[in-house]
């Protein structure tokens, strides 16, 4: 180490990848210690490999779906569908949610539709899109969006009515219009709560788009893990719900990553 | 701008039952004059801000403002006590925020901004958002962008209220050299006695609630080393005459009438 500054930046590095590694570790102990468990219950036949195959199997089955292109497939059909769907439910639930938010008439107009699909199971109103639409991705996709659409309004309006009213007088008292009032203080001000909406559209959607081929896809998640499931292929079962699980693991670190951008003043009000 | 306040009754309602805030006021205030109201706690002295602001209506007499430029945003700004800057704006955004409203380009007002806050000390915060200010100089950036903001009429509501007395003292320089320099006129409530005789031209003392101008102290000490007449027997009459105003008509008073009655 040359200069003593120089050699306290370098022990900032060290210390800063020790404290990475460490929250690493604080991660990961508990699935590796599961996943190492599996390891051995299933191949000492603890319990039924075939029900519970080893995991080295299960990544192995990975490995060649991966090598023979079936997984890309397969998760961009999901990945696909789930996108298109939830990128328009968001864009048009922020709209829908800001509307209601700010403006009584839209509120009185739109809160109950909004509050009557809020609790209806989505997938009930899947015959009646397939009716109307037909057999393709399109009723699928419209069905994923209006998840989106109906858990981010809801949560964007929630936001919007909890801004202190503060923000808005003294936004009013230095002259601030409508517009200016959604875009300089309602929006920012409920930003954090519309990133946890944001966190409930996309988790809910994906829930509904890998249903959706559980039910009636050839292609995506749902779909391997029902044949797998019909063909008795264990093995493939369980690519299907660790991948399904993954997806929801990017998206929230994602998620979090975007936020620490986009509100970095968040959880400090004052 | 200067206004005259007439007879003003202000009432609002509260689960269903009116509350009378402020009954039969009556002053006036001059252009480029400082003002503080000072009272008892629940005196409604934040009402009369909030009325002067135009966000309540009176129900009874009124204020009128000469010249008649006091309408739309901007002219009778408030200043508030607490959650007085935007959370999810830097300090240079809040502090330009004023200015913002009335429509100056970006590269301008930032650059005003900028300027006002060096000024006052705060070069190397702009960048800063609220929470990483000490309250002291959130009320500070809160003041500059008031001033900045240009308007016609300044409302400062127990705006260092708040805040010890070492930081509480500096920001009243700060208020006192930027108001030194655009003379705008300042209606400033607050509840410390000291404070409102060492900033104002005048002290007007408020009954409890009801409330209603029941003293009005004009502060006649020069400005010009205010600060260190503090034990001078013209700032002590005055004090002491305030305090005897204000122990007269604070919360006791009201105890004894109720219980003659």
């Amino acid at each position: 180490m040359a200069g003593s500054g120089r050699g306290r930046r370098e022990w900032g590095v060290t210390a800063n990848r020790r404290a990475w590694l460490i929250a690493l570790v604080q991660t990961l102990w508990l699935p590796a210690v599961f996943v190492a468990f599996w390891q051995v219950a299933s191949s000492r036949e603890w319990v039924n490999p075939f029900f519970f195959p080893p995991p080295s199997k299960v990544l192995a089955t990975a490995v060649r779906m991966a090598a023979e292109g079936e997984l890309v497939s397969i998760l961009g059909a999901t990945l696909l569908r789930w996108a298109g769907g939830a990128l328009a439910g968001i864009v048009l639930g922020l709209c829908c949610g800001i509307l209601m938010g700010v403006s009584r008439a839209a509120r009185r107009a739109l809160e109950p539709i909004v509050a009557g699909l809020y609790s209806t199971p989505k997938l009930t109103l899947l015959p009646l899109l397939m009716l109307l639409l037909g057999l393709g991705d399109a009723p699928k996709v419209i069905l994923i969006a209006l998840v989106g659409l109906i858990f981010l309004s809801t949560q964007t309006l929630d936001a919007i009515r909890g801004v202190k009213q503060r923000y808005v007088e003294m936004a009013v008292n230095h002259g601030a219009g409508r517009l200016v009032l959604v875009r300089r203080i309602y929006l920012p001000a409920a930003m954090p709560q519309i990133f946890t909406g944001l966190r409930i559209a996309l988790s809910r959607s994906l829930v509904v788009a890998i249903s959706l081929e559980l039910i009636s896809s050839t292609n995506g998640l749902g779909a391997l893990i029902w044949m797998s499931w019909e063909t008795l292929a264990t093995e493939r079962l369980y690519v299907g719900i660790v991948l399904a699980a993954s997806i929801g693991i990017a998206m929230h670190r994602g998620l979090a990553a975007l936020e620490s951008v986009v509100v970095p003043w968040k959880g400090r009000q004052a | 701008m200067s206004l005259i306040c007439r007879d003003l009754r202000v009432e609002y309602e509260v689960r269903g039952k009116t509350v009378t805030a402020l009954d039969g006021i009556s002053f006036h205030l001059e252009a480029g004059e400082f003002i503080s109201l000072i009272g008892p706690s629940g005196c409604g002295k934040t009402t009369m801000l909030r009325t002067i602001a135009g966000f309540l209506k009176p129900s009874r007499g009124s204020i009128e403002f000469t010249p008649n430029g006091g309408s739309g945003g901007g002219g009778r700004l408030i200043v508030y006590q607490e959650d007085s800057l935007f959370p999810w704006m830097t300090v240079l955004d809040n502090a330009a925020f004023g200015l913002e409203m009335k429509g100056v380009p970006r590269g301008a007002r930032r650059q005003a901004a900028a300027e006002m806050l060096e000024r006052h000390g705060l070069q190397g915060r702009e960048d800063c958002y609220p929470y990483q200010l000490s309250a002291g100089m959130k009320q500070r950036v809160a003041v500059i962008r008031a001033f900045l903001s240009d308007p016609a009429l300044l409302l400062m509501d127990e705006p260092f209220g708040s805040l010890d007395s070492p930081t509480r003292f500096a920001l009243q320089e700060d208020l006192l050299d930027l108001w030194g320099r655009s003379l705008k006129p300042v209606v400033f409530v607050t509840h410390d006695v000291d404070e409102a005789i060492y900033l104002s031209d005048r002290v007007l003392v408020l009954s409890e609630g009801p409330g209603r101008v029941v003293d009005e102290a004009a502060v006649t000490l020069p400005r010009e080393g205010r600060r260190d007449s503090i034990l001078s027997e013209e700032f002590l009459r005055l004090k002491s005459r305030i305090m005897r105003v204000l122990a007269r008509e604070g919360p006791h008073s009201k105890q004894k009438e109720n219980h003659a009655a």
